[in-house]
This record gives structure tokens, C-alpha cells and sequence, in this order.
């Protein structure tokens, strides 16, 4: 038993995987607090997407990728920004039209420049191809972002909560909404190493949501949602060493299988809990005298 | 604090259950056989590891990180692929590009890691993105693969000192065996008319085989290239078929055969058969060791090129 | 002197929609005033100039002979939101919403000190949720929901106090109570500026009422701008004309 937790980690490139895994799962896990409480789910999906022309062109030029996809990052919030307020669309469509054009954009760049190894692996997450300077680069980053999560995470609450009354008090929303967003840029670029472009949204989501599940509040969610996600994270590595499967996906499928659990089994707002609590209230109203 | 506590209960208990999951469906890495402790050759692809296996012999544990079949362009390795890769005496690759997947893998391992085709001279794919670049099919050529088998013999020399005269030894018969299929195959190509010495496939992998050989080459797409089968491609070998008159045309076994059936619905060319290039097969399939497998090309190419069908 | 809350002729566009056009109103310190209107009117515009949420095209807002956005960086203005702007799902306590009031006094980190709590336990006090505190507040009553944000502009210590449809959905007790405040502050030197539709609560509360049809119609004592006459041109009612101008 103890040989299966440690013969995985006796390799160099497990751990690695494993603390790239850790990191990625952590910060995303303390963002998605904030991202599924201001509905922000799907914004999460568009910043992940729209970094691809970013690291294909960093990739041409020879520069580090999270340069260029934090510029491309941040080029899409940008849009969006603009767009939403210059036009009578609708948020959810515009969003939808930068980032899947953002995309579109980087699979051409792609086509262009021949290196099919990269595109998957910037598509589907490289856990096991992390080399000792990606890890310092993925810790740096990770440990940057959660720094100024932490620090502002009560001004960055109220800005979810009620941003008329943050302006009111002489805060400004928008400055905060837009350090939010490049947080989210910087941390898709961190996790997009480890479970690649499209399957970062989940864990930009699901950590939040469950732990959502858990708890009436929201210093609570900023520990388990971080708890849960490291928990998967390590899971999923885990499994995906002893069952031979791709890594990154095994990390999102533990992270959904948490959900489901949780779904199902929460205390209070579990659904199980939810079906006893009402044939409880029905038992006592049929056994009630008259 | 209630809330709290109820929610970190609720964290230790997913950890248990995600635990449980996962232990119960665990089916073992698989540490290999347990009592064999001859050093460990891993090669990129079985074709590889077959030319190995005849050099080493019994002396040394061969194995391909891939599976006949796969795709060895743009293979995703797996946790145990690289474990493999980590514990490995011996790594060999290919080179000239084939396995650009595989080299950040290794980059940070420990282990010694020589190129194959290290003494054979590249040939530059013509056209396209990739214009420039080695074309990586080089052992389709036996000649190269004698070349191939000496930088082995140099390798696992190293690696295993006590094992030089064997090693020589097993180099040397098959060398003989390569040389043999190489001179086969230039006597039966002096027999045909000059103009059907004429190799047309897919893909543009034969380029060793038809320089050594002295064999022009025509493909409709060079290999590894983003556009495959366009119709000015095709077009294009259809001219080529119908000015040179050669009678048959082929197809590797890693890609789709279509464009190729409309070149032989376009001219009087018949279709010669597939030919075998990335991966050997299942050892109860047609082409379970190198040898089979160029000798199995060799074969489809003399016999369609003389007239007969594939 | 200068009014606690000064607009002089503002225009407010929404796009090609007309929101405000040509609003002047002057409250004095220590004054309740009511906004009475039917929805569309400009109520929650004009508030929220006030606020500086909403930049007018003509006209200035002064609040305490200030522009709102100096105000604002005093912690001068507070806002109690209507109840369909909030979130009541959103995991935080009564105590955590009151203690938001304080973000404006309080270093780039928001982290509580001394002063910061007593000021919170006071508010809650006030309010009389004390018990309520550690609550989420979706758990709580309409009127218990209300009196937590009046709490959060107490503990702000505004002295500018806008509530936008306070009595939207509250029982009586919580209307009493926080009618009671209302007035307690006012006589205190605040000024507060209520947009309802509930005419009446406003005799009891307010010292002053304006009729608001995207200007001001009428600007007066709460029993002279209710009259029916004059309720009838703020809701588009002109028997003489048949549609509203």
C-alpha cells in the first residue's frame, strides 16, 4: 500500500507532474470561488481559449509562453470589454464571439507553422513533458497569483457581491474587475501546463462550485475549495500513473467525480440530504394531532 | 466554527472515498518481469526495437515504447511509457525528427540516449512546410539499416563491454541478410525497362529505399505534410503515371489508399499493394520483424513493377 | 449653506433613452426626502448620480458642496440596493455585509481592527440584529434583509443615506424600525433620500417628498406633493389631457 503512494513519486518526472498538478489545482481552486459566484464560468472558458494565438506566436518568436499568452489573455478581456459596451449584444454572445475567433485564430497560426506535439499539448495539458525550468515558472506564477488573491480577496468579494456599493465607498470596480480578469489570464497560463486550453475552465469551476455545496461562507469556500482541488489534483496524478492514462483528464475527472459526490451527499444541500430533510418535515406533519 | 468543521469532514471524507476509487480500480504499473536483470534497451518504435533485438541477441532486454500499430509521428506517451523510459540502460531513437514527441521527455532523464541514423545521409523532404527538413524514413532502405546496426553494435558495446563479440557477430550475420534483400532488389529492378523503375506512393516514404535502389520516386504528398491528396497532387501523379507508362502504383499502410485508387481509375496503372513503413505488425500478422517487413515491400514493388497485379 | 444633496439640471441619456431631463433638487442637512414616482421615472438614476455611478450629459450633482466623486473617497454616500440587485445566495453573514461599510476606512487589505468591529456591533445594534449576525443573508426576512444594509451605511457612517425602494417586500415591524432609524439620523445631521413606491409609509418618515416624471414636478411638504392631483401627474394620469407629457 505504501509502495503505491511512493513508487509513482520515486521517478523525477512524477514529481514534477505531481507538483505542477498541485499548484495548478490550488490557484484555480481559490479563483473559482470568486468566478462562480459572479457567473463568470463562461469567461473563465473564453480567457483559457483565447491564449492559444498567444503561445503559438511566443512559441515563433522564442519568447516564454506566458508572456504571450497573458498578452492574449488580456487582449481578450479587452474585446470583450469594449465590444459589450459599444454594442447592443448580448455578454454572453460576445464573449462567445472573442474567444472562439481568438481560437479559430491561434489553430490557423498553427496550421502555419508546423509542430504538432505542441498543439496538443497546449490543448490537452503536458503533466508528464514538465521540465525543472517550466516547474519554476508554473510555481512562480502560481505562487504570484495566489499572493494577490489572498491580499485582495476581501475587495475582490465585494466586488461580487455588490459593486454599486464598492464605488460608493470610493473603491474603484472597474480597477478590481480587471486586476480579477488578469489573475484568471495569468492562472489559465499556469493551467493550461497542466490540463491544456480546453479542459481548464473545469478546473476554474468545479472546486468553487463544490465546495459552494459545503458552506454558508465564503472564507470557508476559499479553504475548501483549494482543499478539494489539491485533493484531485493528487488523485488524479495518482490514478493516472497506476491506471496508464493521459494525467491532466484524470485530474478534471476526480475533480467531477468530487462534484458528483458532494452533489449527492452534502450535509445540507446534498440532494440525499434534501430527500430525507422533506420525508422528514412529511412524517411530522402526518403524525402532527389535529 | 459548525460550518467549518462540517466542511472540512466533508474534505476528508471525498479524500477517502476518491482514495478507495482509486485503489480498488488500481491494476498495477507493472514493474516488469521479476527476475530478469539484463540491461534495458527502449526504442521509439517496434521496427527499431526488431533491428536491436537481432544485434543484442539474448544479451540485452529490447523494448519499443510504442505498439505495432501506432502512430509513431506524434505518439502520447503514457505515465509507465516514460517510467519505462526513466528506468531504461539504453534509450535509441530514430532521429532526423521522427520522435520531436518524445525528446522534452527525456531531455531531463538520466539515461544515455543515442540517435540511430547518426552516420546515414539525410534526405531533405522536397516541398511544403516541412521543406528542409530530413525526411525520417530512412530505415526504409537496407542499407541504412546496416548503418543503423553499426552505430548499435558502437551503443551496446558500451553498455555491455563482455557482450562485444556477440555483438559483432549477430551485426555481422545480419548485415549479410540486408545486404542479400538490397542486391535481390536491385538485380530484379535491371530487369524492368528504365522508365517503370518508376516507385509511386502516398506519401513520399520511400525516399531511402529509391535512392538507394535507383529507383525515381513520385508521391502524391510529401510525408508528414499538412495538405494531403489536394487534387493538384493527384493530378499531378496522374501525368507522371501516364508519361512514364509504369504499371503500377502503391500505397503505404499508414494512410488511406483513396487518392491513390482515383490515380489508378484515372490511368491504365494497376494498384500494387500496400506497403508497410511505420509500424511492424502482431507477431502472428504479415510482418512481424523488419525483415519481413522490407522484404514484404520489395516483393509488391518487383512483382507489380514487372506487370503482374498486387 | 450648502445642501447636503444639490442637482442642478441634469440630463441623463441611456443610449437614445431619455432617464433624466433637467432634474434640479436641493435637501438639506438633517432632512428625510422621498422620491415618489412610477418605475421609468428616474428615481434609481437620479440616485445613482448622487452615488457617481452615473455621469449626467448636462448638469452637476454636488454632494455636501462636493462633486460625488470627492464624496465618494470621503465615505460620505451610502446606498441601501433594492433587493432584486442583490444576490442572496452569495455565501456572506449579516456581520461580513456590515463590516463591507468600513472597506472605505480601512488598509489595501480590508483586514479589521478594533475600531472596525465596534463600529459593526454598534450598527447591528442599531438595527437590532444583533442575534441575526452570523447568519447568511439569504436566511433572513425581507425586513431583516433591509435593516442588514441600512446597518452596513450606519457602520460606513454615511451621512448621505440613499435607499432605493426600502419598503419593497417588509413586514410592519421592520418598516417601523427602520423608519424609526431613519428618522434618528436625520436628527442626527444626516440626510437621507428614499425612492419608493410605498406612499404610505412616506408621511411618517419623510419631512419632504419630490414628484419625479424624469424631472421634478413637485418639490414640497409630503401632505401637499401626495395629493391626488398632483400623484396624478407623476403617474401619467391627466384627466384633462389623457396621456401623460
Amino acid at each position: 500500500m505504501i509502495d503505491l503512494l511512493l513508487e509513482p513519486v520515486s521517478y523525477e518526472f512524477m514529481q514534477r507532474a505531481l507538483a505542477t498538478a498541485v499548484v495548478a489545482s490550488v490557484v484555480c481552486g481559490v479563483l473559482s470561488c470568486w468566478l462562480v459566484l459572479v457567473g463568470w464560468s463562461l469567461m473563465g472558458d473564453a480567457v483559457s481559449h483565447s491564449v492559444l494565438p498567444g503561445v503559438v506566436l511566443a512559441h515563433v518568436l522564442g519568447i516564454p509562453l506566458s508572456i504571450g499568452a497573458a498578452a492574449f489573455g488580456f487582449l481578450a478581456v479587452a474585446l470583450i470589454g469594449v465590444v459589450r459596451s459599444t454594442s447592443r449584444v448580448k455578454e454572453d454572445a460576445v464573449i462567445g464571439i472573442v474567444f472562439t475567433t481568438l481560437f479559430a485564430l491561434g489553430l490557423v497560426l498553427v496550421s502555419v507553422t508546423p509542430s504538432q506535439t505542441d498543439l496538443n499539448h497546449v490543448l490537452f495539458g503536458n503533466l508528464l513533458g514538465v521540465s525543472r525550468s517550466d516547474l519554476v515558472g508554473v510555481v512562480v506564477l502560481g505562487a504570484l497569483v495566489l499572493a494577490v488573491l489572498l491580499l485582495k480577496r476581501r475587495d475582490l468579494t465585494l466586488l461580487a457581491f455588490d459593486p454599486t456599493h464598492a464605488y460608493a465607498i470610493g473603491l474603484n470596480p472597474r480597477r478590481l474587475s480587471a486586476l480579477l480578469l488578469g489573475l484568471l489570464a495569468l492562472t489559465a497560463v499556469v493551467a493550461l501546463q497542466a490540463v491544456g486550453v480546453v479542459l481548464v475552465v473545469a478546473m476554474l469551476i468545479i472546486p468553487g462550485a463544490t465546495a459552494y455545496l459545503l458552506t454558508d461562507r465564503f472564507q470557508v469556500m476559499l479553504l475548501v475549495a483549494p482543499a478539494i482541488a489539491l485533493v484531485c489534483g493528487v488523485t488524479g496524478v495518482y490514478a493516472s500513473y497506476h491506471l496508464d492514462t493521459s494525467t491532466g483528464p484524470m485530474v478534471v475527472l476526480a475533480q467531477g467525480a468530487a462534484f458528483a459526490l458532494v452533489y449527492l451527499l452534502a450535509p445540507r444541500r446534498g440532494v440525499l440530504a434534501a430527500r430525507v430533510a422533506a420525508a422528514r418535515r412529511r412524517r411530522q406533519l402526518v403524525s402532527r394531532p389535529a | 466554527m459548525r460550518g467549518v468543521r462540517s466542511a472540512g469532514s466533508a474534505v476528508a471524507g471525498l479524500t477517502t472515498v476518491l482514495l478507495a476509487l482509486l485503489l480498488a480500480g488500481c491494476g498495477g504499473a507493472g514493474a516488469g518481469e521479476p527476475d530478469d536483470d539484463r540491461p534495458v534497451v527502449l526504442t521509439t518504435f517496434t521496427v527499431l526495437a526488431d533491428i536491436a533485438a537481432n544485434v543484442a541477441g539474448d544479451r540485452l532486454r529490447v523494448e519499443s515504447i510504442t505498439r505495432p500499430g501506432a502512430e509513431i509521428h506524434g505518439y502520447e506517451p503514457t505515465p509507465s511509457d516514460v517510467a519505462r523510459a526513466s528506468d531504461a540502460d539504453l534509450i535509441l531513437d530514430n532521429g532526423l525528427h521522427l520522435e520531436a514527441w518524445f525528446e522534452q521527455f527525456v531531455t531531463d532523464l538520466d539515461v544515455p540516449h543515442v540517435v540511430v541514423s547518426q552516420k546515414v545521409e539525410p534526405i531533405d523532404i522536397a516541398s511544403d512546410a516541412y521543406a528542409g527538413t530530413p525526411n525520417p524514413h530512412a530505415w526504409m532502405s537496407p542499407l541504412n539499416v546496416i548503418s543503423y546496426v553499426e552505430v548499435m553494435v558502437e551503443a551496446f558495446t558500451e553498455l555491455d563491454p563482455d557482450g562485444a563479440a556477440t555483438f559483432q557477430a549477430n551485426a555481422d550475420a545480419y548485415t549479410t541478410e540486408l545486404q542479400a534483400v538490397h542486391d535481390d532488389l536491385v538485380a530484379a529492378l535491371a530487369e524492368l525497362p528504365p522508365s517503370h523503375r518508376t516507385l509511386v506512393t502516398c506519401e513520399g516514404a520511400f525516399s531511402y529505399l529509391a535512392r538507394d535502389a535507383g529507383l525515381t520516386e513520385a508521391y502524391i504528398w510529401p510525408v508528414n505534410a499538412e495538405q494531403q491528396a489536394t487534387p493538384a497532387q493527384v493530378a499531378a501523379v496522374i501525368e507522371l503515371v501516364e508519361d512514364t507508362g509504369v504499371p503500377a502504383v502503391f500505397c503505404e499502410s499508414t494512410v488511406s489508399a483513396r487518392p491513390m485508387q482515383q490515380v489508378v481509375d484515372a490511368t491504365g496503372a494497376a494498384f500494387g499493394g500496400t506497403l508497410y513503413v511505420d509500424s511492424l505488425s502482431e507477431p502472428d500478422g504479415p510482418v512481424p520483424t523488419y525483415l519481413d517487413l522490407v522484404r514484404h515491400d520489395v516483393e509488391v514493388i518487383v512483382t507489380a513493377l514487372a506487370g503482374g497485379a498486387g | 449653506m450648502s445642501a447636503a444633496v444639490d442637482v442642478r439640471d441634469v440630463t441623463v441619456h441611456y443610449g437614445d433613452v431619455l432617464a433624466l431631463d433637467g432634474a434640479t433638487l436641493a435637501v438639506g442637512h438633517g432632512r428625510v426626502c422621498g422620491l415618489v414616482g412610477m418605475n421609468g421615472s428616474g428615481k434609481s438614476t437620479l440616485l445613482k448620480t448622487v452615488t457617481g455611478l452615473v455621469r449626467p450629459d448636462t448638469g452637476a450633482v454636488a454632494v455636501d458642496g462636493v462633486p460625488p466623486d470627492v464624496a465618494r473617497r470621503q465615505g460620505v454616500v451610502g446606498y441601501v440596493p433594492q433587493t432584486e440587485d442583490i444576490d442572496w445566495d452569495f455565501p456572506l453573514s449579516v456581520r461580513d455585509v456590515v463590516m463591507t461599510g468600513r472597506y472605505g476606512r480601512m488598509g489595501p487589505t480590508r483586514r479589521p481592527r478594533a475600531a472596525d468591529r465596534e463600529a459593526v456591533a454598534h450598527a447591528l445594534a442599531r438595527v437590532e440584529l444583533t442575534d441575526l449576525a452570523e447568519r447568511q443573508i439569504g436566511a433572513l426576512s425581507g425586513g431583516q434583509r433591509k435593516r442588514a444594509f441600512v446597518a452596513r451605511g450606519l457602520a460606513q457612517g454615511a451621512t448621505v443615506l440613499l435607499l432605493d425602494e426600502p419598503f419593497a417586500g417588509v413586514d410592519k415591524r421592520s418598516e417601523a424600525t427602520i423608519t424609526r432609524l431613519l428618522r434618528e439620523l436625520a436628527a442626527g445631521g444626516a440626510t437621507v433620500l428614499v425612492a419608493t413606491h410605498d406612499l404610505h409609509a412616506l408621511p411618517g418618515l419623510a419631512d419632504e417628498a419630490v414628484l419625479l416624471m424624469r424631472r421634478v414636478l413637485r418639490h414640497g411638504p409630503v401632505e401637499d406633493v401626495l395629493r391626488p392631483e398632483h400623484l396624478a401627474l407623476a403617474f401619467g394620469l391627466d384627466p384633462l389631457r389623457g396621456e401623460a407629457s
